[in-house]
């Protein structure tokens, strides 16, 4: 790994336990993560491992029981304008249309020229271009994501976090997206954390893996994928990466019951 | 796409049918009752009696000053009532405290029919316009709390974090996310709340008053005039109607993205 680049996401010791009726459950343990500027970090694991949590965590919806996340220089205590995030659903707001909705992403005090350009910039960017004045409604499941990931990159965000974004979608439009993401975290040089319980979309699209183990989440391993992007799914390298995980939550019993392929 | 045309107007028209169809009924077999002499006219009058007294209330502005009034009424009864019934719910859509103070208070009162709050009111009012104010603001203040509460309480709490992590402040979520998420809802207690000040209005005009279109019903009643009296009824249903579907019509393109087709 280039180790020379700066690191953007520090997670230091994390520790999440949640009381449920009078017992601590411990979602997340000993977590420690080392995320480097523009890297494209994934986050894999079972249902329940704490992989949506520890990303909450990141953007300061949710709060560590003990250890500490930096994003930059910043300890994370709330959310920052320099740390987005993409949803399962694409949570746009039903009155506005594509341009607004983006427009919404933009808190900072901006002139009204910049504004616009800084808009229409992100919606071409995400392709939508002549979609400005649609509703939400009105468009596909895959057009919809495409907007909400607009309106979190238009604030110019150091870090994009990616919780299932696709996993609402149907298989085609998945592989769609995740080309556009690529394409988009290629143009943007963005640090990009996604989590997914999708392995090719993570070996696909990803720097480094990780893969959390299930109840308490902890890091069961760290793996590098060096191969050349756009990568082929079929390529020898790309399977021998998909058997080692699988393995991981198949045979050494990780709790992967419920993960998918 | 002709084909299309020509189909979606045969619906049109065939929707058009089952609407009109049992009025039509009722109207039928009113008309061929009396006209035969099965029903006495001291009654039941025939429908082109109603219809030649409607015609006569009409061109002789009897019922255009009437109608003035008792719009006049619901008007200014109406307008109290949704101002504090968006302001009132608003409170409490946003404070849970103030939801818990005042809302034992609600469900005390708001089961007690409008009529029955008739009687005090001209105790406390006279007999005066301000009775029939305070009548028609208790009718249209109701639905429109309610739903104004409901719209603010039901705003989508993920659209709600969408807001907290961009850092909207306060002001700006109340704004741009409860405000537009609670318009359908409380449109929608704005339209019960009309349809209930016009029958409030009919109502407190009945009991006490010497002007109106309630007034003129039951007065038409003593001097034995039914078929001033149906007239009345008749003019009472359509203005209901008619502001139904304007403020229908309104809410339509107030809120053409709740009407929009998903995909």
């Amino acid at each position: 790994m280039s180790d020379e680049r700066k690191t953007q996401v520090l997670v230091d010791g994390v520790r999440r336990t949640f009381q449920i009726s009078g017992s601590e459950l411990v979602v997340l343990d000993r977590i420690d993560l080392d995320i480097k500027e523009g890297e494209f970090i994934s986050i894999v694991g079972a249902s329940g491992c704490g992989k949506s949590t520890l990303l909450k965590l990141i953007v300061g919806l949710d709060h560590p029981t003990s250890g500490q996340i930096k994003v930059g220089e910043r300890v994370v205590t709330e959310p920052s304008l320099d740390c987005g995030i993409i949803f399962q659903e694409a949570r746009l707001y039903p009155w506005l249309t594509v341009w607004k909705n983006v427009e919404f992403g933009i808190t900072r005090k901006l002139g009204a020229a910049e504004r616009r350009e800084l808009i229409q910039q992100h919606i071409d960017l995400v392709g939508l271009h002549g979609f400005e004045n649609a509703l939400p409604k009105q468009l596909s499941g895959g057009m919809q994501q495409r907007v909400s990931i607009a309106r979190a990159l238009v604030n110019r965000p150091d870090v994009l976090l990616l919780d299932e974004p696709f996993g609402a979608l149907d298989a085609l439009t998945r592989i769609n997206m995740q080309r556009e993401v690529l394409r988009i975290w290629e143009a943007e040089k963005k640090t990009m954390i996604l989590v997914t319980h999708d392995i090719d979309e993570a070996i696909y699209l990803s720097d480094r893996i990780v893969v959390l183990s299930s109840r308490p989440g902890r890091v069961h391993d760290i793996i590098n994928v060096d191969l050349p992007r756009p990568r082929e799914r079929s390529g020898e390298e790309f399977i021998r990466i998909r058997t080692k995980i699988h393995e991981y939550f198949f045979q050494n019993a990780i709790g992967g019951s419920e993960l998918a392929e | 796409m002709e084909k299309n045309k020509a189909m979606l107007a045969g619906n049109r028209a065939y929707q058009l049918f089952l609407a009109v169809i049992a009025p039509l009924t009722v109207l039928l077999i009113w008309a061929l009752g009396s006209n035969l002499g099965l029903i006495r006219a001291s009654i039941l009058p025939s429908p082109q009696r109603v219809l030649s007294t409607l015609i006569s209330l009409c061109t002789s502005g009897q019922m255009a000053e009437d109608l003035s009034i008792s719009m006049l009424r619901v008007l200014r009864g109406f307008g109290l009532g949704a101002v504090c019934g968006i302001i009132i719910g608003s409170l409490m859509g946003f404070s849970k405290t103030a939801n818990k103070v005042l809302g034992s208070l609600v469900s005390i009162l708001r089961p007690v029919p409008m009529l029955a709050w008739v009687p005090l009111f001209i105790l406390w009012l006279g007999i005066g316009e301000s009775s029939k104010t305070a009548v028609i603001f208790i009718g249209s203040f109701w639905s429109v709390l309610l739903n104004t509460i409901h719209g603010i309480q039901s705003t989508d709490p993920k659209l709600l974090e969408v807001a907290y992590i961009l850092k909207k402040s306060k002001w700006e979520t109340i704004t741009s996310v409860y405000l537009p998420s609670a318009l359908p809802s409380v449109f929608t207690g704005l339209r019960l709340g009309m349809g209930s000040a016009w029958t409030c209005v009919v109502g407190a005009e009945m009991i006490a008053a010497s002007s109106g279109i309630g007034y003129m019903i039951s007065y038409a009643r003593e001097l034995a005039q039914p078929a001033k009296v149906f007239a009345g009824i008749i003019v009472i249903g359509a203005i209901g109607l008619l502001i139904d579907q304007v403020l229908l019509r309104l809410q339509r393109v107030l809120l053409k993205w709740s009407y929009v087709d998903e995909k």
